[in-house]
């Protein structure tokens, strides 16, 4: 497992990989054992809630399906975040710290180029984020199995997958702010600081006519969660996350290769 | 038969914005060498090294491992070169046979039996994580990873820092195996003593520029040696001082350090009429050194 740099960047992050995945794995669980429970409590609770919340939590009244209610619970917010700010702190991390700790300079001296080092540095932060998404999705799985949660499987996997995507986004972001700059503190700001103001750019949009352009700058708008969960998601949505990675990689990629290291 | 330099420096530049860097560094190594790189901290010696393993890119000039180009040919010079940093870092989390196999994986050309055979020499600790280590220990570990496969040009960059006078000296032995299979090795160092033993020639570098490149064995202003001599009592500091061959003398008690540029005779000849009872070599400031250096007026 460590005897590449992708095996082991995800090696070195095993324990939170697997204790994160496993917490969403869980969640999923057991929101679907507690569906049918707060199934019919759902419409009369989305009469009492303001406009305000409902931005930031979606239509309470659509929880009543077992999609609207994984949607409202984990998908719309909780998954995201998780997801992103993982994203995030491996990103800026991944060369990063073995640049600060100077083991960086044991990959550069050895016959490999810069490309191949972060290509692979990539491929482990997109296996994790996906690991993490997908969780969620096999906790669908199992509570459909174990519970009364007749969820669209299909419909969750892309959920998943535009979960995954929107991590990449902010995971990308941080990679180009390190990569670029050579500073883990640069890109953590880089890419936290894209998430909190791309999420109340979102909330915002939502909430003041005025504003409403505001959600085409934020990748929250096109994650586009309360569809994609419920089978009416667009491409065109999946494939501007998609390109907004690689153009942040992009951006990564070319500062890494190009930049002194070490300095 | 391959005829061009093993490594090759061309005016290499390397300009920062404060006063740090190197300007204009042209040298040329040749196969079968041991070549000392010497200076002072902060001189420019890791910046040279850094350079030429693009880490750090060259505002202007050149630096050629056979041939090849340290920055647009970056993947095939490495094949040709062992490199072990000056404060080198390792996996914490991993031993150190986990890192040389890690290493293997990444391209280079492993001797395995050649790996047990530095480690057993070096009495290296290969399967305990590299946090339980000493620096000592992690040193070998490095110096292992620089040699393992082998390669024709090792740039070594403090390679004795934290090993003990026995492990020293089985490095020296390790580096004059290389050289005589034709190998060429860059030793950074700031131990004039060690440059001595080791090095056929050896360039200077201070504040980021070369100020000249000696023949060890020939050079005078290189040749410079100090020595702690113990009397049964406190001896004439002048008879000392007036030798041609010594440039300084510290007295103190019954003890006396002196420093000699080039041949010991006159010294050892004074110094059997006057009853030693105890010498030691001490290892040279490289101060002394440069200071020389620019007294003979050999500024580059």
């Amino acid at each position: 497992m460590r005897n590449s740099i992708y095996g082991k960047a995800i090696w070195d992050r095993k324990i939170s990989l697997i204790s994160t995945s496993i917490a969403m794995f869980v969640f999923a669980v057991m929101y679907a054992s507690l569906h049918k429970t707060f199934m019919s409590e759902m419409s009369s609770l989305a009469n009492t809630i303001p406009p305000e919340l409902s931005a930031v939590l979606g239509d309470i009244s659509a929880a009543a399906s077992p999609e609207g209610f994984l949607n409202i619970e984990l998908y719309s917010l909780f998954l995201p975040f998780t997801v992103a700010i993982t994203g995030i702190t491996f990103a800026a991390k991944a060369i990063g710290k073995e640049e600060d700790s100077g083991t960086l300079e044991l990959l550069l001296a050895s016959p490999i180029s810069r490309s191949k080092i972060i290509v692979q540095k990539l491929a482990a932060i997109k296996f994790t984020l996906v690991f993490i998404a997908f969780s969620a999705w096999l906790g669908a799985a199992l509570g459909k199995s174990l519970f009364v949660f007749d969820v669209n499987l299909g419909h969750v996997a892309l959920a998943s997958l535009a979960v995954f995507l929107l991590g990449m986004v902010y995971a990308m972001a941080a990679l180009a702010g390190q990569g670029v700059t050579g500073k883990i503190g640069i890109g953590m700001g880089v890419g936290a600081g894209l998430l909190v103001l791309t999420y109340f750019a979102d909330i915002v949009s939502k909430l003041v006519d005025s504003l409403d352009f505001l959600k085409f700058l934020s990748p929250f708008y096109y994650m586009d969660m309360a569809n994609v969960i419920n089978g009416d998601g667009k491409v065109v949505n999946f494939v501007v996350l998609l390109g907004l990675t690689v153009v942040l990689y992009l951006i990564a990629h070319a500062g890494f290769v190009n930049r002194d290291t070490g300095v | 038969m391959n005829h061009k330099a093993p490594l090759k420096l061309t005016s290499l530049t390397k300009a920062y914005s404060g006063s740090r860097g190197i300007q204009d560094i042209s040298m040329e190594l040749k196969s079968g060498e041991v070549f000392g790189f010497l200076g002072p901290n902060g001189a420019g010696k890791s910046t040279t090294i850094r350079t030429i393993l693009n880490f750090i890119k060259p505002s202007s000039g050149t630096a050629t491992v056979d041939g090849l180009d340290s920055v647009s040919d970056s993947v095939a010079v490495k094949n040709s070169i062992g490199y072990l940093a000056g404060d080198i870092a390792l996996y914490e989390n991993m031993t150190g046979r986990g890192i040389l196999n890690f290493l293997s994986r990444l391209g280079k050309k492993t001797d395995w039996e050649y790996v047990d055979e530095l480690s057993r020499r070096l009495e290296a600790t290969l399967d305990r994580p590299i946090h339980t280590l000493s620096k000592g220990n992690v040193q070998k570990i490095g110096l292992i990873q620089a040699f393992m496969h082998k390669p024709d040009i090792l740039v070594l960059d403090e390679p004795t820092s934290g090993l003990d006078p026995l492990m020293k000296q089985v490095f020296y032995d390790m580096v004059l195996e290389m050289k005589r299979e034709g190998k060429t090795v860059l030793v950074s160092s700031h131990d004039l003593t060690e440059v001595q033993k080791i090095c056929d020639r050896a360039a200077f570098i201070r504040d980021g520029k070369l100020i000249g490149i000696e023949d060890i064995k020939n050079a005078k202003a290189i040749n410079i040696r100090r020595y702690r001599v113990t009397f049964s009592s406190p001896p004439d500091k002048s008879k000392f001082a007036d030798l041609g061959s010594v440039t300084a003398v510290v007295a103190s008690g019954n003890e006396l350090t002196v420093t000699i540029a080039g041949s010991v005779t006159e010294f050892v000849g004074e110094l059997a009429k006057h009853e030693p009872i105890d010498m030691d070599e001490q290892e040279t400031d490289l101060e002394d050194l440069f200071m020389h250096y620019y007294r003979e007026g050999k500024n580059a």
